[in-house]
């Protein structure tokens, strides 16, 4: 169906697919390439660990269970060609494009959001065009930011009881049939930056791309660690959203006429129209969702406006609480 | 802060240094707000008894036995300094208190009424201020489920940095429900209910007893937020469980929070209590015990209940959904400790809580102003005409429906008279009637404190008088300036003194009320103060439905009587402020002869029917009490100002616009005309005819002066919309 | 025959309702929303003022969204008799039961005082004989503004479902009698069936000669005579 530079999609049964993990490598979109033996079912357990952990927390992800050692169960999603990038300490080609120094934390995390694109070396591309060109809409941009910034919350926590520094990772998100977004492909050492957090050791891809070696052996570290995890990292994740009622144009807002003349008597003449409306802050106990994002959609129609003069609009986020 | 002479006291009285929970408490209870240090010395002056008498002051609500086994709850409170801060919550908040104040005593609350007083209208500080703490008044009261039924609204530049809020609750009771706010068993648990604990309002008493000056608008988190939903839903649980009999004490938590409710509950019960602080539900995780102790979060009540009855009141508010907790009991040792997981916060005896702030001397000076009142040299004008229809667009005289159509006048369907009438008459499920009234002419207090409050209070009564009843109890709100400022203390001390003075004259029980000091502050170096300002709230009863009068004229032909003498002193009227901007010159005395005299010639006239409407004489004098009297009904009037009683004669200013006391306007028919005669002859009162009532809409002065009523309707209608509304 | 009277927190004209009533002499009792089972129990319903709720989100909307609210569906569909006042009109309207909603007063104030209203000719028994009468009436409400598409509003017209319209002494409805901006004047409305009457002038506070006027009683005295039949 499908065969990329790591990965092979082959359709499966009941709107799923199988993720069947290749062990060939590469780098600096795709001009450097190899085959490293084992490296495939590396990727595909690590992959599975990590989506059954966020799994737990309430991260939506494609997953659904391993076949067998080289691949995943997955639903079936029309991915979005655009990935996400969150990054907690500057490195790669962050410091090249800004000219900034490797191991600066980022605080808050910044995320970036790069088109998928070999021919075009995987642009850097912004908010306004991705939702121009039509790769994803203004809403999906909300919610997968909401979502990497969930992630990265849960994986620095994780990470941080190995003693491993989770310095940057990539997520895609894909869209199911439904219309759900829902975080796709993999997460494994190929889609991100683990350093030691004593030693500063390399464990993730770069040992690859700066020829260190051990590739697979530093991989498979990661994951037998994370196996030995008798617990999870306890984190009571919180999605924020703000819900804005306003009246619709058409009908009359006396309260916003009267603040009006209130402006124009201070003399603020410049000003001819002010319409007020109502600003709900909703705290969800839950990790960012599709599902979270149309709950609030019901409550805002059931509840906080009335449809008949008001229209509504929902802003999602997440923080990480430090 | 404690002054030094004070922290003196808790030193001597409990031989150690005071902790920072215990000096909390202190500072709180010893605030002038909940201490009366600078005032309480004056109030053996007020006539604090009657036979009819239930409850005094010092609970809150004064209570009055009205016969058929009812009480009337009354109680005044200021609310001043949260109001010029942040006008809305604290109007708003100043609306919850008094109410709590009312159910504390296990009253149902049936009425309010407000007093408010800004700077002119002209002023956008003074507009926005307005707006704001009527839309606060408005918010909270009509939530509740009260109906505002009256009050007043003042405009003087006297009030422009320093408003006045002063709300009125009424309550009402059966004999034997009656609660007290009092801790007498030891044993008894105290269960806290309504909302939560939070740090809004931490110090809002000590914040109420210093000046208000330009730093004044960093204080904002000493101001409540309140919650009128959860005001009424404690109401209703309140009245529940009073109804079922099972409390046997109970106090609002208002200034002071909890510590102040405490302790004055086992004051009055000569017992002492442990508070168990971390069973205090709270609103914010982090919390000190000391600010858990003196937090003012609103729309909070202290109940004592016996161990016997706990679990029903803990049914009844559960059924409420109304959150409470055991936090304490009451003791035998007289002394108010607190306790944090079982760790000592704060162990003071309560006496000292209490009654232990030394009282300060403060000086009292007769200020320089007073005295120096010059004399007014008439005629300020020659154009009559001119100066009626000016004095109809003052704010302090026109139409105040834009204020009260705010107000839920008739929740609870037993409003007669609304807001608008001289008094405020409510119905009782027994066929009586009460007639409310809160008033206060702070002119002629600052012209002469002595005189004008006992005139002001002879005012508020003949608002009761005119509407038929006959006055009962009296309740008070004293506010002031700085107690520390011998010149402001002398006001309050005069004031006080008038006060006095007329409660023993008429026999009317002062059983409750509130000191409001420190309202005056500096703005540019320059000292701003009120005038000092005693509001005074009066319930009347009108024993039957056939007293209530009319304050409107009637019926074409009908004969016009000035009952009274008028007095030729313009001092303090609102034609000489308000026209030609002068608050000075001498007012006229109080004299309770006079003063009743004319009250019994109403009383004796509305007995046998001869009054088809009364109306008293006050703000804009003579002239502009008759034309009100048109309005409702499209009347106009003829007057002949010779006919106006006084002992000599007067000029056409001084018949028309002075505001001298005892005098009334009555609508008499003329069949009644001559048997009227004879009564106000057999009562030996001043009185004469001045008039009839006419059908064309004009206002007819001797043969010199003709008006159209509804040119001076509009003037008096837009008198405060044309602020508002442009 | 029982007549139910809705109590939320913070509603608080179930009192003035039951006194008019009491005076009438007709069982009546109040009901909670924790009692929606009960409601079967009644023969018809009063949905009392005030602010249920606080009203603090929007006018009667969280009252509407209970299970008590919930529960009146099958009520209505049975056409017994609701009649929803003031803050019970805006229930009525938040739940669907009646079309439109009630927005902020056009003065963004709250609005107590005497008004009048003329009585259109609707199919409604609540109305039966005060056709075309002029009943002058209390409102006192902060969000009375009766709004609704220019649609919805012919609609109405055309189905004779306005039941009030707010205008002068001479029975003419015209923009200066409107207290709060209302379309059309529209002071109350009737579903299609006449069952449901919503209303944001208060009937109960003016049953009493004493009060001023005893208008706003029949209302109360039709719907007792058609529990009756």
């Amino acid at each position: 169906m499908y065969s990329g530079k790591a990965k092979d999609v082959k359709i499966y049964e009941n709107n799923k697919v199988k993720l069947i993990f290749r062990d060939s490598i590469s780098a600096f979109d795709g001009e450097k390439k190899d085959i490293i033996q084992g490296k495939g079912e590396a990727n595909c357990r690590m992959s599975a660990k990590l989506f059954e952990i966020l799994n737990e927390y309430g991260i939506r992800t494609h997953y659904h269970s391993m076949l067998d050692n080289n691949t995943l169960i997955c639903d079936k999603v029309e991915i979005i060609p655009v990935e996400v990038v969150c990054r907690n300490v500057t490195a790669g080609s962050f410091c090249r494009r800004y000219g900034v120094t490797q191991g600066l934390e980022l605080l808050p995390p910044v995320i970036e959001f790069f088109y998928k694109d070999d021919e075009l070396y995987d642009p850097l591309v912004t908010q306004e065009v991705a939702i121009q060109l039509e790769w994803m809409t203004k809403k999906e941009v909300m919610l997968m930011k909401a979502v990497t910034r969930a992630v990265n919350t849960i994986l620095v926590e994780l990470f941080d009881m190995i003693s491993l520094q989770l310095v940057d990772f990539k997520l895609e998100f894909g869209r199911t049939h439904d219309g759900r977004i829902i975080v796709a492909d993999e997460i494994s050492g190929d889609s991100m930056r683990l350093w030691d957090k004593e030693t500063g050791e390399v464990k993730d891809k770069d040992r690859y791309r700066k020829d260190m070696g051990d590739v697979i052996q530093h991989y498979n570290d990661v994951y037998d660690k994370l196996s030995k995890l008798s617990k999870l990292p306890e984190l009571s994740l919180s999605t924020k959203a703000q819900v804005i009622v306003k009246l619709k144009k058409t009908v009359l807002d006396p309260a916003g006429e009267v603040t009006l003349r209130s402006l124009n008597r201070m003399n603020y003449q410049e000003i001819d129209n002010v319409r007020l409306g109502k600003h709900v802050f909703v705290n969800c106990l839950t990790a960012p969702s599709s599902e979270l994002l149309k709950n609030l959609n019901d409550m805002s129609e059931k509840l906080f406006s009335n449809p008949l003069i008001e229209d509504y609009s929902i802003d999602l986020w997440f923080e990480e609480e430090r | 802060m404690l002054t030094p002479e004070e922290y003196g006291k808790v030193l001597m009285t409990i031989g150690r240094e005071p902790n920072k929970a215990e000096l909390a408490i202190l500072e709180a209870m010893w605030s002038e707000h909940c201490s009366y240090k600078s005032s309480k010395r004056w109030f053996h002056l007020f006539n604090i008894k009657a036979p009819y008498l239930f409850l005094g002051i010092g609970e809150g609500a004064g209570l009055v036995d009205i016969g058929d086994g009812l009480l009337i709850g009354l109680g005044l409170e200021s609310h001043n300094h949260p109001s010029a801060i942040s006008p809305f919550d604290g109007a708003a908040t100043g609306v919850g208190g008094i109410i709590r104040d009312i159910l504390s005593q296990g009253c149902k609350p049936i009425a309010l009424l407000d007093s408010i007083r800004f700077g002119d209208l002209d002023s956008h500080h003074s507009r926005n201020l307005f707006e704001n703490v009527v839309r606060g008044i408005s918010f909270y009261g009509n939530c509740c489920g009260i109906p505002t039924v009256g009050g007043e609204v003042e405009f003087s530049t006297a009030y422009e940095s320093n408003c006045l809020v002063n709300v009125m609750c009424v309550g009402l009771i059966e004999k034997e429900k009656v609660v007290r706010s009092i801790a007498s068993k030891p044993g008894s648990f105290l269960i806290l209910y309504g909302a939560r604990t939070g740090k809004d309002g931490i110090h809002g008493v000590s914040f109420a007893s210093k000046d208000l000056s330009d730093k004044s608008d960093k204080d904002r988190p000493a101001v409540q937020i309140g919650d009128p939903l959860m005001e009424k839903v404690v109401i209703d649980a309140t009245l529940e469980l009073v109804e079922e009999g099972l409390l046997d004490g109970l106090q609002d938590l208002g200034g002071g929070g909890l510590s102040c409710a405490v302790s004055e509950m086992t004051e009055k019960g000569n017992t002492g209590a442990i508070i168990r602080v971390e069973d205090v539900p709270l609103r914010e995780k982090e919390m000190e015990s000391w600010e858990i102790l003196v937090s003012e979060s609103q729309e909070r009540m202290l109940a004592v209940v016996s161990p016997n009855n706990v679990d029903r009141v803990q049914y009844i508010l559960d059924r409420f959904d109304l959150l409470h907790a055991i936090i304490g009991e009451v003791t035998d040792n007289s002394h108010f400790i607190t306790y944090y997981n079982g760790n000592k916060v704060s162990d003071l005896p309560v006496d000292l809580v209490v009654n232990g702030c030394p009282e300060p001397e403060r000086k009292s000076v007769k200020p320089d102003y007073i005295g120096k009142n010059s004399k007014i040299n008439l005629p300020l004008s020659e154009n009559i005409s001119s100066e009626i229809s000016k004095l109809l667009t003052s704010p302090n005289i026109g139409d105040k429906s834009w204020v009260y159509q705010q107000y839920d006048q008739h929740v609870q369907t037993q409003t007669v008279k609304g807001a608008g009438s001289d008094a405020a008459v409510i119905r009782l499920d027994n066929g009586k009637h009460i007639a409310l009234s809160l008033d206060c002419n702070s002119f002629m207090v600052y012209i002469d404190p002595f005189n004008g409050t006992a005139n002001s209070a002879a005012e508020v009564m003949r608002n009761l008088i005119t509407m038929g009843a006959t006055p009962y109890a009296l309740v008070d709100c004293l506010n002031y300036g700085n107690p520390e400022q011998p010149d402001s203390y002398w006001q309050f001390v005069e004031s006080v003194k008038g006060l006095g003075q007329f409660s023993h004259d008429f026999q009317i029980p002062i059983i409750g009320g509130n000191v409001s000091f420190y309202n005056e502050s500096v703005h540019n170096e320059k000292r701003e103060r009120i005038n000092p300002t005693p509001t005074i709230g009066m319930l009347g009863i009108i024993e039957n439905e056939s007293l209530l009068l009319q304050n409107s004229f009637q019926k074409t032909g009908n004969h016009i009587i000035v009952i009274g003498s008028t007095e030729g002193l313009l001092g303090g009227s609102e034609y000489l402020r308000y026209n030609h901007g002068i608050v000075t010159g001498p007012i006229p005395k109080y004299d309770f002869k006079k003063e009743n005299n004319s009250i019994e010639a109403i009383i004796n006239l509305n007995k046998i029917n001869l009054i088809e409407s009364c109306h008293d004489i006050s703000n804009g004098g003579l002239v502009v009490s008759s034309i009100e009297m048109t309005f409702q009904n499209k009347l106009g009037v003829k007057l002949t100002t010779s006919s106006i009683p006084s002992k000599t004669k007067l000029s056409m200013e001084e018949y028309l616009f002075t505001e001298s006391p005892a005098r009334y306007l009555i609508e008499v028919s003329s069949e009644n005309l001559c048997e009227t005669e004879k009564v106000l002859q057999e009562l030996k009162t001043d009185y004469g005819i001045v008039g009839i009532v006419t059908e064309k809409t004009r206002i007819e002065i001797n043969d010199s002066i003709s008006l159209c009523i509804q040119e001076l309707y509009d003037n008096w209608r837009n008198a405060i919309p044309k602020f508002m509304e442009e | 025959m029982k007549i139910g009277i809705t109590k939320f927190p913070g509603t608080n004209n179930e009192q003035d309702v039951t006194r008019v009533l009491n005076c009438l002499n007709v069982e009546n009792e109040l009901l909670y929303p924790r009692d929606y089972r009960k409601l079967k129990d009644f023969d018809a319903l009063i949905l009392a003022g005030g602010f249920s709720y606080g009203d603090y989100l929007r006018a009667g909307v969280v009252a509407a969204r209970t299970s008590l609210i919930d529960e009146l569906h099958d009520f209505i569909i049975s056409e017994k008799f609701v009649l929803g006042i003031c803050n019970g009109f805006q229930m009525l309207c938040e739940a669907n039961y009646l079309p439109g909603v009630l927005t902020t007063n056009t003065s963004t104030r709250f609005i107590s005082k005497w008004v009048n209203i003329k009585v259109n000719k609707t199919n409604s028994p609540l109305l039966k004989g005060l056709e075309s009468k002029v009943l002058r009436i209390p409102i006192a409400h902060y969000e009375g503004n009766y709004y609704n598409t220019e649609a919805s509003i012919k609609q109405l017209k055309d189905n004779s479902q306005i039941a009030f319209q707010y205008c002068n002494e001479k029975k003419v409805v015209e923009s200066m009698s409107n207290p709060n901006g209302s379309i059309a004047n529209i002071a109350g409305i009737v579903n299609d069936k006449g069952n449901v009457l919503g209303m944001m002038p208060h009937p109960e506070r003016s049953s009493f000669h004493y009060l001023g006027s005893i208008d706003g009683r029949s209302i109360f005295e039709n719907l007792i005579e058609e529990l009756k039949c």
